[in-house]
Formats: structure tokens, sequence, C-alpha cells
């Protein structure tokens, strides 16, 4: 778990952090949103003491990071950041192995572990292993840099933007791919982004940052279902109804009843999607509900406009 | 639409150079190709390759027709390339086979036994047209090309010396009579230089991580050597003489060490001093460059100041570095040259000889090497500054 408790950072005389409180828990992800200088890199860089508060104290697992020696703290957390920062003079496999390196690791498990890095996220271990970052695309190179931040298994992983400086098509690839990444691993993430849609699909939690302050700390359904001001009113949009039903997956909300579908219908959704784009379908179709089919294409189920209505009211889900 | 105006711009970055190359041949042609003289301090009389031998002009027409021909006719990039870089050499190794046959047949001819073939005007311009369409195409030839024209071209000079066809030029004669000096000169010039670049790069590398480190040591540091780069050259040997005639005077194990006012120690300090600005400048840059992130990521992943430095900034900044030493080395053999005005040893010591005897052979004789090591060595650089960083994308 990490702490911020009462943090206060100054840029010279600007307060970009204003007593800042909030939690991270282990093994779920945390998104720090909010408008540029809000204050949401600065609380990262203070994670890995890339920066040093001048009140307050950021705790991991109960101990202030002021206490660690800050070589091997920042050793133990996996950084990510935004333009990568893959060192050019190293191949990929070195890159990958740089923090193992730097905690004494031997040649053969470094170049063991890069392998393995490469098959987990994606990326031919044989051709990648030693090409150079200059020959890697821009989502390429984003994805080794998540490799090189898990090198060394630490539990805790900061992404400040990870996906920033990448094409739209591209980044919700890398969104999915992180997800089922983060489903494997378990890690606890603090990521930073100024997307809220990125927020929306990556989060657990998500923490709205204004002026150097928390203005809201919650679940991305809580936070879209009720902001707690107007400028978190102002923040999640005027669509947050749209971008909350995102959050909830078809599968949750179809009923089983297979005997309004008609079998012809062309219209239809993978059980995998968010009831967002289940309504989108179903409003271009003059019936209100379409099919739900599975990976195989046969037939689940179906979701109804009343199904999808109760869910962005606030209804339960099973 | 793309493709069209692709190749005008590309037909036209192939003629530039070659019409370029071609004027200059040409001229050379009509210009004196040899000054004959009947002995070193002889003024001489011009001889050019139109009235000495019709078929040679021909040829050498011919020669320069064809360069104009290629860059005319449809073919692939590099295979015209490969033809106009093979042309230039021809060009570079003609004027010296002249030299031996017609040269040498023309002192035969005018009975001039001690005589010698000077190269002149048309000599040198036909080489320089020729080292025009060499260093312009040989890159984009490709391959290996460039590299085997190059062996070519030296193999075809040194087996002519070998054989003794080359004697009767006249910066050649002046050589047989000094060949023994002209090596320990050459070494003396060498050893110069590198005493100096090695120091300054001990001393400028480190200076440029201060400054990028300190900033409060950048701009005294930065002032100093800049300044010193505003003395010209002579004017610097000359300043050192002073103090350091006093200091070997006034402490005789500097003596014993070799310093004095005058010799090699007063040129070693003021080439190294020359030496410092484009080492500290390009460290310093290279350093102040470097993407953020990169030193962002390093730092976070908790390299500590030392790590950073080594394993980071210093291989990420090594082109940069590299190239600010291939300049002051290519600088420093230039000027070590003068350096012999104040009595420390090198090729410049021909040179001024040369100078002081009215016998220009000489002085050639002494700049040809010159010119040649200041090549070499920015090739073997660019050699090593292209290929040492793989991942680093380089200006060669």
């Amino acid at each position: 778990m990490i702490e911020f408790d009462r943090v206060v950072k100054y840029y010279g005389t600007h307060r970009a952090l204003d007593g800042v409180t909030f939690t991270v828990p282990d093994g779920c992800v945390t998104v720090l949103i909010g408008p540029s200088g809000c204050g949401k890199s600065t609380s990262l860089k203070l994670v890995n003491r890339l920066l040093e508060p001048d009140d307050g104290y950021v705790r991991v697992d109960g101990r202030p990071v002021k206490s660690f020696a800050v070589e091997e703290l920042r050793r133990g957390i996996g950084y990510v950041i935004q333009s990568a920062g893959l060192l050019p003079h190293m191949t990929v496999q070195d890159n990958i192995g740089l923090v193992p390196r730097l905690l004494g690791r031997d040649k053969t498990w470094r170049r063991t572990r890069a392998l393995d890095l490469l098959e987990l996220i994606g990326l031919d271990p044989h051709s990648y292993a030693r090409k150079y970052p200059s020959q890697l695309s821009g989502g390429e190179a984003q994805r080794v840099g998540v490799a090189r931040a898990l090198a060394a298994n630490p539990p805790v992983l900061l992404m400040d933007e990870p996906f920033g400086a990448v094409d739209p098509l591209n980044r919700e690839t890398l969104q999915n791919e992180f997800i089922s990444l983060q489903r494997k691993l378990k890690k606890t993430v603090i990521f930073v982004t100024h997307d809220l849609d990125e927020a929306v699909r990556v989060a657990d939690r998500i923490v709205l940052m204004q002026d150097g302050l928390v203005i809201q700390e919650a679940a991305p359904e809580e936070l879209l279902g009720h902001p707690s001001n107007a400028f978190a009113r102002e923040f999640v949009g005027t669509d947050r109804a749209l971008k909350r039903l995102g959050r909830f997956s078809v599968s949750d909300y179809m009923s089983q009843d297979t005997s309004r579908v008609e079998s012809e219908d062309h219209t239809s959704v993978p059980a995998s999607a968010t009831l967002r784009e289940a309504l989108s379908r179903i409003l271009a179709v003059p019936s209100d509900q379409i099919p739900v089919r599975d990976a195989q294409n046969r037939i689940l189920g179906s979701i109804s406009l009343e199904a999808i209505r109760r869910a962005g009211y606030g209804g339960a889900s099973t | 639409m793309v493709t069209d105006s692709g190749a005008t711009v590309e037909s036209w970055l192939v003629r530039k150079p070659v019409v370029f190359a071609v004027i200059i041949g040409a001229t050379g042609v009509f210009l004196p190709l040899f000054t004959i003289r009947e002995h070193r301090l002889d003024g001489g009389t011009g001889l050019s390759l139109l009235s000495a031998s019709v078929p040679y002009s021909v040829f050498l027409t011919a020669c320069l027709m064809v360069p104009v021909v290629i860059s005319l006719v449809r073919m692939p990039a590099r295979v015209r390339a490969g033809f106009l870089a093979g042309i230039g050499s021809v060009l570079i190794v003609l004027p010296w086979l002249l030299a031996a046959t017609i040269g040498s047949s023309v002192l035969v001819e005018r009975e001039l036994g001690l005589g010698r073939v000077a190269p002149a005007g048309g000599f040198w311009f036909l080489i320089l047209s020729g080292i025009i369409l060499f260093s312009e195409f040989s890159r984009a030839a490709q391959g290996w090309t460039g590299t085997l024209l190059v062996v070519a071209i030296s193999l075809c000079l040194f087996v002519m010396f070998w054989l003794g066809l080359l004697e009767d030029i006249a910066f050649i004669r002046e050589y047989r009579v000094r060949e023994e000096r002209f090596f320990s000169e050459l070494i003396a010039h060498l050893r110069i230089a590198a005493m100096a670049v090695g120091s300054a790069v001990l001393v400028g590398v480190p200076a440029g991580i201060a400054s990028y480190r300190y900033p409060v040591v950048r701009k005294p540091v930065f002032s100093v050597v800049s300044g010193l780069q505003t003395i010209p050259s002579l004017a610097l040997f000359g300043l050192m003489i002073a103090p350091l005639a006093f200091l070997s005077q006034r402490y005789p194990f500097l003596r014993q060490l070799g310093i004095r006012g005058i010799g090699n120690a007063p040129a070693i300090i003021a080439l190294f001093l020359y030496s410092l600005l484009p080492i500290l400048r390009n460290t310093y840059t290279s350093l102040s460059v470097m993407d953020p992130a990169v030193i962002e990521a390093g730092k976070g992943m908790g390299m500590t100041q030392k790590q950073l430095l080594f394993m980071l900034e210093i291989p990420v900044a090594l082109p940069i570095i590299l190239s600010g030493i291939r300049v002051a080395s290519v600088q420093t053999v230039g000027n070590t040259t003068v350096a012999a005005l104040i009595g420390a040893g090198g090729l410049g010591n021909f040179v001024f000889q040369g100078l002081g005897q009215a016998a220009p052979d000489l002085i050639v004789m002494g700049v040809i090497p010159i010119v040649v090591l200041a090549i070499v060595i920015d090739r073997v650089f660019g050699f090593f500054i292209g290929r040492a960083i793989p991942g680093v994308r380089t200006v060669e």
C-alpha cells in the first residue's frame, strides 16, 4: 500500500501540491487524473523520490520513502515514462536487463528474463532482443518500456502517461494489453493520465486532482455516477453516463433468453464488450435488443435497452 | 508527380558536382600541366598537355566527357555513382602517369639530366576534379566500391613510386635527398600532434562534463577556452617563448624534462590550448542536448550518479565527443606545421626551409604528407564514429 499523507510540494513559490492525501491499495490500478498542472505527475515522482516533498509523508507499506536509500528504493519500483526513455546505445535485451544488472544479476539470468518478458508483452523475443531502440516503432518502444519496468519483478509500478505519445489506435491496443497483463500480474500501479477514457478503461480507482488538491478519490463508476463537486462534474463531462457504461460488461447484464432473438439479425455484440458498445449498436437498429454472441460467434442470449438503462441508472448488477 | 519532382531533384544533385568537376578538369587540360625546371631554383617553363601529347589530350577530354554522358543517361543511382567515382579515381591517378611519361620524355628530349618535372596548375586541377567526383559519389555507390577504389588508387600510386616512375617529379627529387629526415620529421609531427590532442582530451572531456554538471563552472571555462581560440596561432607560439624560457631558467628540473622557451614544449602547449575548444564544446553540447527522458529513465531505474555518467551519459554522448576530437585532430595536424617556426620538429621544417630557400618543390614535399595525414585521420575517425555506437544515429 502506498499512502500520501498531507503532502506539500513547492516549485519556487508555486504550491504544486497543497496537502495531498490519498491511498493506493495493493494489487490494483490507481489512476491520478486531472488537467495539466494539477500535480499528478509531481505526486508520482514523489514515490520514487525523483522529487522530495516539502512537507508531509509518502509511505510505502507504512515506511516513509525517505527512510530508503534512494537508489535501492528506485530499483524496487518499476518506472514507465511517456516517451519510453529507452537507452539508445543498448539493445532491447540490455535495456530490459538494466535494473537486474544494477541489482547484480548475471548475464544469463538477464537474457532469459528479457526473452520471457518480450514474450509476455507480445513481441517476438528472437527478432526483437537484439534490436536497438531506434529500430522500434513508438508502440513497440512503449511495450519494451513496460517490460523494462517489470524486469526486476517489482511489486509497485509507476506509469507516467505511459501511452501518451502513441497514436490513438495503438493506444487502445496498448491499454487492452496492459489490462490483461495486470490481471495476471496484480501489481500495485499508480498510473498518471489526463485522458478520462483511458482512466475509465484501466482504473480500479481514480484520484481526481485539481490545483494540487485531491477533489475526489473513488472507483470509476462512482466518480462518473456521482462527481463530488462542480469541477468534477465538468471534468467527467456531460457524457459521463455513457462513459460509465464503458465500465460494465455485456456478459453481466445480458439475458439468457434467446427466444425473442431472430437468427437473421446482422447486428450483434460480443459478450466481452461493454454496455457502451452494446448501446451504440442497439441505437443503430429498429429493435430494442440485439443478440449477444461469444468468441465462436454462437448466440448466447440478448441484451436489451432496458437492461442497459437499469445499469446506467445505477441499478445493481447481478 | 512526386516521382517526377524527385527525379528532377536527384538529377540536379547528381549534375551539379559533375558540372563543377568537368569545368575544373577542362581548365586543367588547358593550363600548363608541368613546369620543367633545369634545377631546383630555376623558374622553369610551362608544359601544357595540348602542346605535349595530342593522344593524351584526346583521352583526357574523353574522360571528362564520360561523367557528362553518364549523368544524362538513365540508370540505377548506385551504378551511376559507381561509374562517376571510378572516373574520379582515373582523374586522380592519370596526372601522375602523365608526369612519368610525358614529363620524363621531355626531360630526355631537352637533355636535362638533372632537370625536374614540377607539377603545375593543370596537374592539380585534374586531381581536384577527380577528388570532387570521387568524394561526391563514392558513398552513394554503396557497398565496398569506395573502399576498393581507394585501395586501387593507393596501389597504383605506390607501384608507380616503387618502380621509380615518379623519380623525375620535383618534390620526389626533394624527398629522395632527405629520405631519412623525412621519416623522422613525420614521426615528430605525429608525436607533437598526438601529445597535444591527447592532453586536450584528458582536460577537455572532464572540463566539458564539469561544465554540464555544474553550471557555475561553465561560463569561466568557456570564456577562457574560446578566448584562447581567438589568438592567432603564430602569436600563441610566440607568447609561449618568454614564460617558458623564464621557467626553465628558474627551475632546472624543467629544463631536464626538455621544457625550454623554444622546441617541442611550447609547441605542444600551444596546440593543446587550441585543441581544447572543439573537444570541450562538443562534450558539453553532447551532454546538454541529451533527451531528458533518457536521463529520467536512468535515474528512475535507480542508477547512481556515477552509473548515470558512465553507463548512460558518456556512451550516448560518445559520437559527438568523438567528432570534437576529430575536428581537434585534423586542425592540430595542420597547425603543427607552424610549430616548426619555434624550433619544434615536424613536416613544417620542410615547408619553412622551402620558403627560406625559395624552393617551391620543397614546400610541396612538406605540404603533401600533411594534407594526406589530415584526410586519413578524418576518415579513420569517421569510420569509428559511424560504427562504434550502432544504436545512435550519427552524422558521418
